[in-house]
């Protein structure tokens, strides 16, 4: 059987807040067709889907496909937060080459005003309902400052390297027009900002926005290759530091290239500390100075890390924050990335992480892709 | 005190509850009671998205007796290495320093 490629991305706009009315579905709705159009394909077309979203409930996938109209023959629903894209691509892959499916598109998105999430955050699982809503933690902006904490301590770190990641992407998103926050970012700026959780101030803590994204895996068609996938799911029981996500794994040996090949990284960004940790995990980062390497790498781009801003600049749709950095990386491999496109880009890695299931997350998976010869 | 799972096989001690140990895999768990850890990091928590909150929430990870980091609301700020007392407040553990750990 042939093998399954990422044959069309696309991006349902993300905003600040839904226009009143719009729904999840409605969202979903957009970035199928966004994608399918890419792809060059129609609805018709397929007979595979895969949605992760927090609030199509009570909906379900298969609520979806019906009023899509879809006549489905391989049908999956992802929970895993930031990691299900990777997750469903995984998943998508092996049923497209194995012939269960022909065309399967994948969805993520949500609609979550301010109210439903945290709704969300206090009720994620029935740890965080019943020993963290009640502390209370704030959701897992806390979490992740103590995390932060320990990075720093680990890595002799001070706010500023931080900053220079969450700055350096939202000069990406400067040249991104799908980004809801664009406007430059300066190191005053960002020391300055109100602190939300010591040590992690505003522009550390993604911004919550509404949105959906797709892929289209398919095979027989022009399309991005999957040169390897690998995932992680709780790989310490929640009882380490949070500092390794579990990757690679052998996503290097399956890919048959290495992270210095690599001419792209979208990494799943819900804080910076988590941005250099997969970094780090996926031996992207040269030298023994974490703080040299963003500043030298990053901040030049020498590195082109998370290049559509990022969830950082870009915001985090819920659900399609894992799909985000998925779908950027396809347009960059297309030549699709308008001003922000990396000259020449082939290979892109990708990674999700997501699912804190009581001090950080529990999964995380990674892709390496390749652009069509 | 605070409600801990504990292996009957190998001792290993978890918050909050296991179905089977994460050490060893048996199924031969048992609840247990832990009341005191060590602050690892704290935070204080400013602001909640979307929330008023009227005062700023110390918060921490603190290694509980014989077990792994845990995250409670600690009664002051506290360092790192501070010792505290564990108990169990609707739910959340609470934590009350009641002094330095010497180092």
């Amino acid at each position: 059987m042939a093998e399954a490629l990422i044959v069309g991305a696309a991006e349902s706009p993300y905003r600040r807040r839904a226009e009143p009315g719009t729904t999840t579905a409605q969202l979903l709705r957009d970035a199928f067709l966004r994608a399918l159009a890419s792809a060059g394909l129609e609805p018709r077309d397929v007979d595979g889907l895969g949605v992760a979203s927090f609030s199509l409930a009570p909906d379900h996938a298969i609520d979806l496909a019906w009023r899509l109209g879809l006549r489905l023959r391989w049908l999956t629903e992802d929970t895993n937060g930031g990691a299900s894209a990777l997750n469903m691509l995984a998943h998508a892959r092996r049923a497209v080459e194995a012939g269960d499916a022909d065309v399967v598109v994948l969805l993520a998105g949500d609609v979550l005003g301010t109210d439903d999430f945290r709704r969300l955050v206090d009720g994620y699982n029935v740890a965080t309902r019943d020993h963290l809503a009640p502390l209370p933690f704030g959701g897992p902006n806390s979490l992740f400052a103590l995390l932060t904490r320990r990075h720093m301590l680990r890595h002799g770190l001070a706010r500023e390297t931080y900053g220079a990641v969450a700055i350096a992407q939202r000069a990406w998103a400067g040249l991104n027009p799908g980004a809801v926050y664009r406007a430059p970012l300066t190191m005053v700026d960002y020391l300055s900002a109100p602190l939300v959780a010591d040590p992690l101030g505003r522009f550390d803590c993604v911004p919550i926005v509404c949105g959906a994204d797709a892929v289209v895996v398919a095979r027989d068609r022009p399309g991005v290759r999957i040169r390897a996938l690998a995932a992680s799911y709780n790989p310490d029981g929640q009882e380490g530091d949070g500092l390794v996500s579990g990757l690679p794994g052998r996503l290097w040996e399956d890919a048959g290239v290495g992270p210095g090949d690599m001419d792209l990284v979208s990494v799943y960004d819900d804080y910076p500390a988590m941005v250099l940790v997969q970094l780090a995990d996926l031996g992207l980062v040269s030298g023994e100075s974490l703080a040299r390497f963003v500043d030298t790498e990053i901040a030049t781009r020498r590195l082109p890390v998370n290049t559509s801003g990022g969830q950082l600049s870009a915001g985090q749709a819920g659900a399609a924050g894992g799909m985000h950095g998925l779908v950027e990386a396809v347009l960059q491999l297309r030549g699709q990335a308008g001003h922000r496109q990396v000259g020449g880009a082939r290979t892109a890695v990708v990674s999700g992480y997501g699912m804190v299931a009581y001090r950080y997350g529990a999964c995380a998976n990674a892709a390496v892709l390749e652009a069509a010869p | 005190m605070i409600p801990i799972t504990v292996c009957a096989g190998c001792d290993a001690r978890f918050f909050p509850e296991r179905l089977l140990c994460a050490r060893c895999g048996s199924s031969e768990v048992a609840l247990g009671e832990v009341s005191g850890g060590v602050v690892e990091e704290a935070t204080l928590l400013r602001r909640v998205p979307g929330a008023a909150l009227l005062n700023a929430v110390p918060l921490g990870s603190v290694r509980f007796d014989g077990g792994h980091p845990i995250i409670v609301r600690l009664d002051q700020r506290a360092e790192r290495g501070a010792r505290v007392e564990l108990e169990l407040d609707g739910g959340a553990p609470v934590a009350r320093l009641y002094r330095r750990e010497s180092t």
